[in-house]
């Protein structure tokens, strides 16, 4: 389950100044967008930025991850000339139950800044944070084939998302529904180069205000630059690499919110320093391709890009 | 006169020789075990620190090139194949084997 930027589809041009359900359609869009747009990390090793891996977390072990998210959505094609910016601090926290089964959770805080133009030419600005939706995941080694100096695992995951709390809905507008997510991880890691490849599918379960929902395919090839031959003892590394996330949803109407169909390629440069203890990473999402169809005159706006940056701790207690 | 100043010096030398090399800090073994699926430093984490929690250990170094985890015991200390095969089990890894490299008087061995 990894994670697609879903910032289109809420902004609707408005014959009044931004009414306080405006506000909250938008604040809830782009949580949701966000939470889609949230990397699920496999937190246990050097791994992808933007989706999980099937490399494992020792039992009884834990490993944090924080990752800040800036996206930015300015290619609006509609005479409102929007600008959505959207930024998260994500916290994920992962805990080996057993060294086969991991369990994930994860909290986004979104910050979101809508700038629009009304049809009576004024520039509206909104400002609005809060709690993002809350995910909860358990990744299992289903198979496993280890080899000096390389490791090869495939992993099904399954997880679900609570609605955030913390955001105000007027009354008739009904809260976030839960959705479910599924999917499945393949990894290759040697001590040269790391290979992930992922399918998950997150749906909501119903109620009003989520996407029919996202289907996604993502990949990660990662070559290790420095140090460059392996010596003795446990060295630091850095890798680069590139993802790429492929994205689909489908179209949704509720409550008068329509969320086009779309798809989504985006091509993702990444660094990763790595020791035993933590890891840094820096990846930018590049939009390649976004078709974000019209659907009842509603056009969804298309990303700039998106930046992650994070740091990852293991520890146990 | 020189005799008699000879064998007590002796002796309290000798003495003080064994007491020296019985303070001495010396490891009671050494073991190399070889792990499977270690292929990057932070995936070592768990392996390593579930290793140096054992009791009786007094390091654990990795090599991550070879996979091999050399360990070395504290005096009197003894570790089974069956516990370190749990432990690199549980850290998520896989264990292929374990061999004793040296050991002192004082250990049991494998």
């Amino acid at each position: 389950m990894a994670v697609s930027p879903w910032p289109f589809g809420q902004e609707r041009v408005s014959r009044s100044p931004l009414q306080k359900h405006d506000r909250i359609r938008i604040l809830l869009m782009t949580g949701i967008a966000l939470f889609f747009a949230l990397p699920s990390p496999d937190l246990a090793s050097a791994s992808p930025i933007t989706f999980m891996t099937a490399l494992p977390v020792g039992a009884d072990f834990f490993v944090l991850d924080e990752q800040f998210l800036s996206m930015p959505s300015a290619m609006d094609p509609t005479p409102a000339d929007r600008f959505l910016g959207v930024s998260a601090e994500v916290s994920t926290l992962a805990y080996g139950v057993t060294r086969d089964f991991t369990l994930f959770a994860m909290v986004p805080y979104l910050w979101a800044n809508v700038d629009m133009s009304m049809p009576n030419g004024v520039r509206q600005s909104q400002f609005m944070g809060a709690f993002g939706d809350v995910s909860v995941f358990g990744r299992y080694t289903a198979y496993e084939h280890d080899a000096t100096g390389s490791t090869f695992r495939i992993a099904p995951i399954v997880g679900f998302v609570a609605p955030a709390g913390g955001l105000v809905v007027p009354a008739g507008f009904e809260p976030g529904s839960w959705a479910l997510e599924a999917g499945g991880i393949v990894t290759y890691q040697t001590l040269d180069y790391e290979l992930d490849g992922s399918l998950t599918n997150i749906a909501p379960t119903g109620g009003a205000g989520f996407p029919s929902g996202i289907t996604e395919l993502d990949g990660n090839f990662q070559y290790r630059i420095w140090p460059f031959s392996i010596g003795e003892g446990l060295p630091d590394y850095l890798y680069a690499g590139l993802e790429t996330n492929i994205l689909y949803q489908g179209n949704d109407d509720l409550n008068g919110m329509l969320y086009p169909e779309g798809t989504l390629w985006f091509l993702d440069p990444t660094l990763q320093f790595v020791t035993e203890y933590w890891l840094l990473e820096a990846g930018v999402q590049i939009p390649v391709f976004q078709n974000l169809t019209s659907y009842h005159g509603f056009q969804g706006l298309q990303n700039d890009y998106i930046l992650h940056l994070g740091v990852r701790f293991n520890f146990s207690l | 006169m020189k005799t008699r100043i000879t064998r007590p010096v002796l002796f309290i030398l000798a003495n003080v020789l064994v007491v020296l090399m019985m303070a001495h800090p010396g490891y009671a073994a050494t073991y190399q075990v070889h792990v499977l699926g270690l292929s990057c430093p932070f995936c070592a984490y768990s392996v390593h620190k579930k290793l140096e929690a054992l009791p009786g250990v007094h390091s654990a170094t990795v090599n991550l090139k070879t996979g091999v985890i050399v360990i070395e015991t504290t005096p009197g200390s003894r570790l089974t194949t069956e516990t370190v095969r749990k432990v690199v089990t549980d850290a998520g890894e896989s264990f292929q084997s374990m061999q004793l490299v040296s050991k002192t008087p004082h250990s049991g061995g494998l």
